[in-house]
């Protein structure tokens, strides 16, 4: 027939390519989607601390993904290194994708050097659901944290995020703040120092074994100091644990003897 | 064509998903490229580019590294000089990654199983290297 496409099939959803993002969805489907879900969820828990987090896990899900196939495809393969950059990242892009709008703020907070907050009129998520006067601080908002924590925690900037309620004078329904409490060591004077710091060990580690029995240790690449010495007779195992490696490669050279 | 190869993918948390060799295995191939984690971790808080280039050497093998954005290193430990030919093959490999990770069902960090993911990641690398 005369100008009927034939829409290609896939075997395989690996074969299929990747989708240009421009497809929607119709929101009211999507509130029957996530209103199933919260109630699903009550089903399950006894307590609303417990329904909060059951919420943030199925954001975190989202986040974890969303974060990969944004920056593929919107942000031409550029990871973000910087706190700012990652922040700047989820109020404008994953805002824009997930809710069409970027975020309405993005503030610094003032008491503590690591919290920041991203504030919202009303959060898409919460259009259609409201909250009784039983379950107190509930904010189904949970679902959001979630996703921004997830997009956080896999980009290298671990943080605790949660939602919460703020009462706005001359406004009757009150704003939804999501509030980004970072981990411990952006305290540190320069955050790639504690990088560095933690994973010196397991080079350190090497280096010591062969340090101790004798071995040369030579630099061989501008960066590393570590020249990588085959050791007849070790054993590798799948686990990348460095304290076990440390042990078998300790055993393997006891086994081994002088010979070498 | 059949050079030496050994190409892994290892997740955020250090834990290798998915494994593949092309020519001759030897142990001495996972040796190296867990060695050269650490400096895959120096090196990609400096840049913020996906590709970093060979980042270290063994002998006459090579290991190049690509990051990507959350923090999953597709490492490939080869003898031969194709850059090119390189940075194709790990985009072609982020891309397959990224349609495995959007799958609900899968998750992040463990094995990838699937055989027809196996099956396209050696199409490539005889495509590509």
């Amino acid at each position: 027939m005369i100008g009927v496409g034939k829409i290609k099939q896939y075997s395989n959803v690996l074969d299929k390519p990747l989708s240009k993002g421009k497809q929607e969805v119709s929101l009211s489907a999507f509130a029957f989607l996530f209103s199933e879900l919260v109630q699903y969820n009550q089903t399950q828990v006894d307590n609303i601390a417990e329904l909060e987090r059951r919420l943030e896990d199925a954001g975190y899900a989202v986040g974890a993904r969303v974060l990969e196939l944004l920056c593929h495809r919107d942000k031409g393969n550029r990871r973000e290194t910087r706190l700012l950059g990652i922040l700047s990242f989820v109020h404008s892009t994953v805002w824009k994708v997930l809710f069409g709008k970027v975020a309405d703020s993005l503030e610094k907070g003032t008491e503590h050097e690591d919290e920041y907050m991203i504030s919202e009129k009303e959060l898409l998520v919460n259009r259609f659901i409201s909250i009784p006067k039983d379950m107190g601080t509930f904010n189904c908002g949970a679902f959001v944290a979630g996703i921004v924590r997830g997009v956080l925690d896999s980009a290298g900037f671990p943080a605790v995020v949660t939602a919460h309620f703020v009462p706005m004078e001359g406004q009757q329904r009150p704003r939804t703040t999501i509030l980004i409490k970072f981990a411990e060591e952006f305290r540190l004077p320069s955050y790639e120092d504690s990088v560095h710091m933690t994973t010196l060990h397991r080079r350190n580690a090497l280096g010591d074994i062969f340090e101790a029995n004798n071995c040369s240790y030579q630099s061989t690449t501008k960066r590393s100091k570590v020249r990588l010495i085959y050791v007849p007779g070790l054993i590798t195992c799948n686990v990348y644990d460095a304290q076990q490696e440390h042990d078998e490669c300790v055993n393997a050279l006891q086994q081994h003897g002088e010979g070498w | 064509m059949a050079t030496t190869a050994c190409f892994i993918i290892v997740s955020r948390n250090d834990i290798p998903i998915y494994e593949a060799e092309v020519g001759s295995a030897a142990k001495l191939h996972q040796f190296i490229l867990h060695a050269a984690l650490d400096i895959v971790q120096d090196i990609a808080w400096t840049t913020s580019a996906m590709f970093l280039k060979a980042i270290d050497r063994f002998n006459d093998l090579v290991v190049s590294v690509y990051v990507t954005a959350g923090h999953t290193r597709l490492m490939l430990l080869h003898d031969s000089r194709n850059d090119d030919g390189i940075k194709s093959f790990f985009q072609e490999v982020h891309e397959l990654y990224i349609k495995v990770l959007l799958n609900p069902l899968y998750l992040p960090g463990s094995r990838i199983a699937s055989s027809h993911f196996d099956t396209k990641v050696r199409a490539l690398a005889r495509k590509y290297l």
